[in-house]
């Protein structure tokens, strides 16, 4: 299964993607013995039921999409990888430090 | 040793300057994606990734709250400086057989970052003294001058400093004399006239230095201990997470909906504008680029809600209730186990060098309602021992509790009353060094030599102590005054009672989390 979210090169948006694919997305840490955990996560303002504390599903919508999430960290001091499960692959859709001031990171994707 | 400290400072300064600097101002929560921007060159895929997280007010919405705010502060900062401050594990001052201390018992804690302390009296010493102690955390330290704060995000440069503190004390009060040969009477009045004078000469203050290596302390938030217990912490309130989540996001939602809806193509076309201008700027254009873009986002959105301002608060009050689960974590952390290790070397007035080693444990025994300490200690001395020396390399054991116990909230506590117990067993009465050209203590006698005697004797000493250590006020400050009672002190065999008096600053609050 090939991979739905693309870097948008216009810049306007965080990714672009078809309308109405199913995409799935992960968080890990990329510290070694560090796990990371979606506390929540939503798409357009709707709550997103995440699995085993690391995984999410949505359907991408057309036009503008958001998605937020809350993710948490065993270490504040490591670095945490989003990562969309394209079935067989991953891909990384962003890597940043872990903020425990912020455990907010959202992202914009354009429904073509 | 004196080598080795100036060793140990320089390379803590080289390898802060190794860290990245800060930036100021309302830019100051976007610096790690700012300093990846300006680090990496213009075009390429790593500054593209920098931009992207820059130009994005959902990535991180608190810096886009605070830019807007006008603040330059971050809320962890603010929860992990109430924390700091409600704890009662901090050892600041110098140690138990440090002249000038006033703690009996060393606490498994330091300061992240830096520790002053003035203290007044002595406890294990007949001889008084006041003494200053810097006391500072490594990690914390080079976090500091490379302008990182303390609950770091994302560094990883300094993990092998991270449980490694050290302290050094001068003793203020000491003073030395020098012999001086006299060349006659200054006046006819003078007729006689000594043929030497004793004048005061500068004496070497530096009373002594001190590492410590926290070996488990689940407190510390950087631990593995910490992060063992959050995976259980985490699995155990994932329920309570994830309500807290919702009442941070919807917050957030309502904030920045507008822009990436009624207003997309607006914001879209300014985003992908600036985007394009920041990912081509040079380094030192930046943070003007990015200052322009941010302001005009702030704009758009406060076109389209009315209660900005209002929604700001609201945001932050998100993120705050957010911060006060994790601060359960913290309530929870307050009961387990610490251990660390010292070692001092230390330079008593008129006695040989001594190098101590100490063990701490400390416990919360009362649900965090409380800390108990305990120490085990050896003594040695320092140096060659003089040929006939008629007492050994070892000097003595220590052991020493200590319990210290909040008045009023455990978090907002103003005061804190300590109770502690020393037991020292001293192998040989103490050494006293006198040196040449010094008079025998009590005659006229002019020793020609370097010269040792033996006082007091052997044995046990044993210290109670009763202390109240006053907190100012989210200030760092704390003043401890407390009175002990010894059988007798390491020159004297009578028994002693003394005032202690001090003033601790820790640094961590005025500096790293505020």
């Amino acid at each position: 299964m090939a991979c739905s979210l693309q870097d948008d090169a216009s810049n306007k948006h965080d990714f672009t993607s078809p309308s109405g694919s199913n995409v799935t997305v992960k968080v890990i840490s990329t510290t070694p013995n560090v796990s990371a955990r979606f506390a929540k996560a939503s798409h357009n303002d709707a709550p997103l039921p995440v699995k085993n504390g690391d995984t999410i599903a949505f359907t991408v919508d057309p036009g503008e999409n958001t998605l937020d999430l809350v993710v948490n960290a065993s270490d504040p001091n490591c670095n945490i990888r989003i990562l969309e499960d394209c079935g067989g692959t991953t891909q990384v859709l962003d890597e940043f430090p872990n903020d425990p001031g912020d455990p907010v990171v959202g992202y914009s994707i354009l429904g073509l | 040793m004196y080598r080795t400290i100036i060793l140990v400072v320089c390379f803590l300064f080289n390898a802060a300057a190794t860290l990245p600097q800060s930036v100021g101002g309302q830019l100051q929560s976007y610096q790690t994606d700012l300093t990846a921007a300006k680090t990496t060159p213009p075009g390429s895929p790593q500054r593209h990734e920098a931009v992207k997280h820059l130009v994005n007010p959902r990535f991180h919405p608190q810096r886009f709250v605070l830019f807007a705010m006008g603040y330059d502060e971050v809320l962890l900062q603010q929860v992990l400086g109430l924390w700091d401050q409600s704890r009662v594990d901090k050892q600041i001052g110098s140690t138990a057989t440090g002249s000038a201390s006033t703690d009996l018992v060393s606490l498994p804690s330091t300061p992240e970052l830096f520790g002053l302390a003035m203290n007044l009296g002595a406890l294990t010493q007949s001889v008084s003294g006041s003494v200053a102690t810097f006391r500072g955390n490594a990690d914390g330290i080079m976090r500091s001058v490379a302008g990182q704060p303390l609950g770091c995000n994302g560094c990883t440069a300094t993990n092998g400093l991270k449980n490694l503190s050290f302290a050094v004390s001068f003793d203020l009060s000491r003073q030395a004399t020098q012999q001086a040969v006299t060349s006659g009477s200054a006046n006819s009045a003078t007729t006689t006239v000594p043929t030497a004078v004793l004048l005061p000469k500068n004496s070497k203050q530096f009373s002594s230095f001190n590492a410590r290596y926290d070996i488990y302390n689940p407190k510390d938030t950087r631990s593995a201990a910490f992060q063992k217990t959050w995976d259980k912490w985490f699995s155990d309130h994932q329920k309570d997470l994830e309500a807290a989540g919702e009442k941070l996001l919807a917050p957030i939602q309502a904030l920045l909906d507008p822009l990436f809806k009624e207003d997309s193509e607006k914001f879209t076309d300014l985003r992908g504008k600036y985007a394009t201008d920041l990912e081509q700027a040079d380094p030192e254009k930046i943070d003007f680029v990015l200052n322009e873009y941010l302001s005009k986002v702030v704009e758009l959105v406060r076109n389209d809600l009315p209660n900005f301002d209002q929604q700001l608060l609201t945001v932050r009050a998100g993120y705050a209730t957010y911060a006060q689960t994790y601060e359960d974590l913290f309530k929870e952390l307050r009961g387990k186990p610490q251990f660390s290790a010292e070692y001092t070397f230390s330079t008593p007035v008129n006695q040989p060098d001594l190098h101590n080693l100490r063990f701490i444990f400390a416990s919360n025994p009362f649900s965090g309602g409380g800390l108990l300490s305990a120490n085990a200690a050896v003594t040695l001395y320092g140096g060659q021992l003089p040929a006939g020396a008629k007492y050994g390399r070892l000097r003595d054991f220590q052991f020493a509790a200590q319990f210290d116990r909040p008045l009023g909230n455990l978090s907002t506590h103003p005061a804190v009353f300590t109770l502690a117990g020393y037991l020292q067993y001293q192998f040989d009465p103490s050494v006293i060094n006198i040196g040449p050209g010094n008079l025998v203590p009590g005659t006229t006698i002019t020793l020609p030599q370097d010269a040792q005697v033996l006082l007091g004797k052997k044995g046990t000493m044993g210290i109670v102590q009763a202390k109240v250590t006053l907190k100012l006020k989210n200030s760092g400050v704390k003043i401890p005054m407390a009175v002990s009672w010894a059988n007798r002190t390491d020159l004297l065999n009578a028994t002693d009672v003394r005032g202690h008096i001090g003033i601790t600053y820790d640094l961590d609050s005025l500096f790293g989390h505020q």
